[in-house]
């Protein structure tokens, strides 16, 4: 036995060292569980536990056996055991690592080394001495070429014009796939609406519409008349439109190739195109019934009319706000950009600026411009539910008027911009107009919508642009947008990595690409990501919205008034059937989408402007990204995900980081889910506007690679290095990445970018079906990740090549910041 | 059935109703294509940092090749046209437009290498922006809106009026300091 003290004793003196004989010590080993799988997140750990107790420390190595490989098969945290004097349980843990191969499962026999060879003096093996673990395969097979092909998928969109005597229908058949479609036909059916649920006679049929081939992210538009004398006044009528063939119901229940619209004949037998508001008594309460169904803004646990409900205090936090009244949002001007807004809604009337709003589709010079409508009156004729009416109410709902909810800035002043109806002229919806409309005088645009897979954007990055340096007298106008509903919008492909990534991310709409616009995530009640939510790395905040109102809360919100008209007329659960909670059917209470979630964050805008109206665009961001917190449900996987491609780790999933300006981020939710109180916190405890130093945008820095082959299926891919010549005392507010290459399916590209100080950010989840099917790469990526930290320095670009087959060359990348100074 | 409806199908235009029937006259097309290319000047525009070639039926009679190599086709199919982009045999890109709705006027983008339809309004950047309504009536355009701030003025053509020429027309104009295409925008969504 070996009993001496390796080091010797320090004592002074002259007499011969003493020898402490060491207590021998018995190791056991055992595992919390035998069974790991593959891509499954799961850890299991190990523990080693040493008996006696004994006031020294020891080094406990660990052996491996088996056919699964370290590093390849799986990977451990510590190999070596470290036990502190008196400690006597000491844990590592082993992951297996996915490869995303179909292979037979692995064994690994963990086991301690001989300690009498290993120089671990006083330690012996006891029993147990050893764990098997089985590494199962998640049977994934790889991807076929034909699979990444992707598939077919069109999407049906129509709008309708109004004229005096025929309405024209608008069909849109998008293939959001990509493959180009065949050729098909659609058709087109009218009915009589006698009340909901009940559907009177066929008034028109129109069939074998020829729709051609059409290639993938493209569309084919065409049209239809529908003579208007065949439909009697004062009833209601639906449009449903389909294109054949019908797809197979996916997992959401969505059928993409059809789509609805209504419309109601007014007392002269010409379409309703102006809102005439409701003859109703006043209410005597002055409550609003439905806030007790608001979860977003305070959650209880309701269930919002739906069969479960949520998770207690994951909510916009404003519970100081709901406790004073204040601030409300009084003075701020808001903009509703969007499909319509019906301003004689009981709940909105109160908050409407009179001859604020403007109706895009009532240019006489327009032909398409809709008959009798009002310029100042943006009414949506389509009965079946008006976008822009459920936005607005979340935003600013009157509050204590008796009816229905509440906004989260009741005061707020709104003005609805039909935008969506025309599909033109951003210049005016979004702040270039001084009249007809006057949007320069907008303090806060909401934007709730977005388009499929644009590498190209320039016309809105300018106007946005112009609109945070010129408006509000020069301290900005704030842009608030949702970042997309594709997470679960596989229309290329499924694979596992989607349900960490998502299917589609939100770098497929180009303005979420800008700097100058709050890109917005969606939660659910259980303060998780809402399921359809798009990830990416241009979020800035999430807020809630909910799911679909069934199993799982959604949104309460403003509809458009009547029974008959709006989302509550079709065939919806929920309020829409409980004529106690809502009598007269002017709510909804499953609206969702980041849709939703973005004016939850508009509301939050035109609170802060109230309580500091010198807020500066750039402040706002700050102080919501300073103040917002990591939502408290689940999320996908709470750890970074490798995968071996090829014979390397690439890592394709990244969970919070914090980045080292101390800023915490996820590509789920940007800097996590707004909080008012902390917001309003903030403001009241000393900020100073307008100190965030002067915002450059600095020039491209370009690197050309020239054709550099991108290695297939290699998680080594390419790194590629760039340094940025910026002020080391300055601090990021966003870096751009733009990419130029080609490859013969660039679905298969992951793209990271790490920044001079370490953090990294996944700027293009790998099998993003925003590119599937592309072979030309020109693409302006935005990520916020690295907020506040100092841009000089060296930036690393990383590109896999995830998929084996089809190949492809980087010609060129480059970057460019936006950056102040920060105190 | 509206009338619209109606004169589609009374139309001696040839139809089709079937995949099969669409596959024959897509492929009948590209047999009486030339097989080469042939030289041609393309007219050239720029947007938003990218090179456009005006490939509208009016301007592009014969197949064309881009510097890249891709070949350039326009075919008219009854009540469609389509605008076909080739790469080493390969189609890469092609976009069907109806043509009883409005005749599209459609450029290529050179970058992204797709077929973009032009909107039908222009933008332009004169030197003394109170001319705009002189500028207007003379390429008889609908309607003529300034926006100071943003540091241009947008003119609205009518239905049925090019695009193309007259951004051509205004260009060669000296009291003009910048004219430029809109490209019809990806159709934007609620979430």
């Amino acid at each position: 036995m070996l009993l001496l003290n390796a080091c010797g004793s320090s004592d002074s003196g002259s007499g011969p060292d003493v020898v402490e004989p060491l207590t021998p010590v018995t190791t056991t080993i055992t595992a919390g569980e035998l069974e790991l799988t593959e891509g499954s997140q799961n850890e299991i750990e190990i523990w080693v536990d040493l008996t006696p107790q004994v006031n020294r420390s020891i080094s406990v190595p660990l052996a491996f056996t088996g056919n699964a490989t370290k590093d390849q098969d799986y990977e451990i945290d510590d190999e070596v055991l470290s036990f502190s004097p008196n400690q006597t349980r000491a844990t590592t843990r082993i992951r297996a690592l996915d490869d995303w191969l179909a292979e037979d499962a692995e064994s690994l026999t963990v086991r301690f080394p001989d300690f009498a060879t290993n120089r671990s003096p006083g330690v012996n093996a006891g029993i147990p001495s050893s764990v098997t673990l089985t590494i199962e395969d998640n049977l994934d097979e790889p991807l076929t070429a034909n699979e990444k092909r992707g598939k077919v998928e069109i999407y049906l969109y129509t709008s309708a014009s109004f004229g005096a005597e025929m309405a024209t229908l608008e069909l849109n058949a998008l293939n959001i796939g990509t493959l180009p479609s065949s050729a098909t036909t659609a058709s087109v059916i009218t009915y009589q609406l006698i009340q909901p649920g009940e559907f009177g006679q066929v008034i028109e049929e129109i069939s074998d519409i020829p729709i051609p081939p059409i290639e993938r992210r493209t569309v084919f538009e065409t049209e239809v008349n529908l003579d208007l004398q065949r439909y009697s006044p004062n009833e209601t009528y639906w449009i449903s439109s389909t294109v054949e063939p019908p797809p197979e119901e996916d997992s959401t229940g969505r059928l993409p190739n059809t789509d609805q619209i209504g419309f109601t004949m007014d007392p002269h037998g010409e379409i309703m195109v102006r809102c005439e508001a409701p003859d109703r008594a006043r209410p005597t309460e002055t409550d609003d019934p439905l806030f007790a169904s608001q979860w977003p803004l305070r959650n209880d646990g309701q269930n919002a009319f739906a069969e479960d409900g949520g998770r207690a205090g994951e909510d916009i936090r404003m519970s100081e706000v709901l406790a004073t009244g204040t601030p409300s949002g009084r003075g701020v001007n808001v903009a509703v950009v969007d499909t319509g807004l019906e301003i004689c809604h009981p709940d909105l009337a109160q908050n409407i600026v009179e001859g604020g709003s403007f109706n895009f589709k009532a240019n006489p010079d327009n032909g398409k411009a809709w008959h009798n409508a009002s310029a100042s009156d943006p009414y949506l004729p389509d009965s079946r539910g008006d976008h822009g009416t459920t936005v607005a109410g979340i935003i600013a709902a009157a509050a204590n008027n008796g009816l229905g909810i509440r906004g989260v800035a009741p005061d707020a002043s709104l003005f609805g911009f039909n935008f969506l109806s025309e599909q033109c002229c951003e210049e005016d919806a979004l702040g270039g107009s001084s009249e007809s409309p006057n949007s320069e005088r907008i303090d806060v645009f909401n934007m709730s919508y977005g388009s499929f897979g644009s590498q190209y954007n320039e016309p809105d990055n300018s106007i946005v642009r112009y609109g945070t340096s010129q408006l509000r007298d020069g301290l900005g106008a704030i842009y608030v947008k949702s970042a997309g509903n594709a997470f679960r919008l596989c229309m290329h492909f499924e694979h596992q990595v989607h349900a960490l990534t998502g299917c589609s991310s939100s770098s497929g709409d180009g303005l979420n690409d800008v700097p100058y616009v709050i890109v917005v995530g969606a939660l659910n009640a259980a303060g998780g990501r809402a399921s359809y939510s798009s990830a990416g790395s241009n979020l800035w905040v999430s807020a809630p919205a909910g799911e679909y109102g069934v199993s799982d809360p959604a949104t309460v919100t403003t509809d458009q008034y009547g029974r008959e008209r709006g989302y509550s007329s079709r065939n919806y659960p929920g309020l829409a059937r409980d004529t106690s909670a809502d009598p007269f059917g002017d709510y909804f209470s499953n609206f969702n989408g980041t849709s939703a979630a973005a004016p939850h964050v508009t509301g939050v805008v035109a609170l802060l402007l109230e309580e500091e109206p010198a807020l500066t665009w750039r402040d706002v961001k700050h102080v919501l990204a300073s103040t917002a917190r990591r939502p408290g449900g689940l999320i996908n996987a709470a750890t970074d995900v490798r995968v071996m491609i090829g014979n390397r780790l690439a890592t394709f999933y990244l969970d919070w980081i914090t980045n080292a300006a101390g800023f915490d981020f996820h590509n789920h939710f940007g800097f996590g889910v707004v909080d008012v109180d902390a917001a309003l916190a903030l403001l009241r405890d000393g900020y100073q506007p307008d100190n965030l130093g002067t915002q450059s945008m600095s020039d491209w820095f370009t690197v050309s690679t020239d054709g550099l082959q991108i290695p297939d299926h290699d998680g080594a891919g390419i790194e590629q290095r760039l340094n940025l010549d910026l002020p080391s005392a300055s601090n990021i507010e966003a870096i751009q990445l733009h990419l130029s290459g080609t490859h013969e399916n660039l679905v298969d590209l992951s793209i990271e970018l790490e920044s001079p100080s370490g953090t990294k950010s996944i700027m293009n989840p790998v099998f993003n079906g925003t590119l599937a099917g592309e072979e030309t790469l020109e693409w302006r990526l935005l990520s916020n990740a690295f907020y506040g930290e100092s841009p000089r320095g060296t930036w690393t670009l990383r590109v896999i090549d995830a998929a084996e087959g089809d190949t492809g060359t980087l010609n060129s990348w480059a970057l460019r910041a936006w950056y102040g100074t920060h105190p | 059935m509206s009338r619209k409806q109606a004169s589609r199908l009374s139309d001696q235009a040839p139809r089709f109703h079937h995949a099969g029937a669409w596959l024959y006259g897509v492929l009948l097309c590209l047999v009486v294509a030339p097989a080469l290319a042939q030289t041609q000047p393309l007219n050239k525009f720029t947007h938003a940092d990218q090179a456009l070639i005006q490939v509208s039926e009016t301007a592009l009679t014969e197949p064309v090749t881009t510097e890249s190599g891709t070949v350039l086709r326009v075919e008219r199919l009854g009540e469609l046209i389509r605008f076909t982009a080739t790469n080493a045999r390969v189609v890469t890109h092609s976009q069907w437009y109806d043509v009883t709705r409005r005749e599209p006027h459609v450029v290529f983008g050179t970058t992204d290498k797709r077929f973009h339809e032009v909107a039908n309004r222009v933008l332009v950047k004169l030197d003394n922006p109170e001319r705009l309504s002189v500028i207007a009536e003379e390429v008889d355009a609908v309607r003529a809106k300034r926006y100071p701030g943003l540091g241009y003025s947008i003119l609205w053509l009518r239905p049925g009026q090019n695009p193309i020429s007259t951004v051509k027309q205004l260009q060669s104009d000296h009291r003009i300091k910048h004219a430029e295409l809109q490209l019809k925008r990806p159709l934007m969504i609620p979430l």
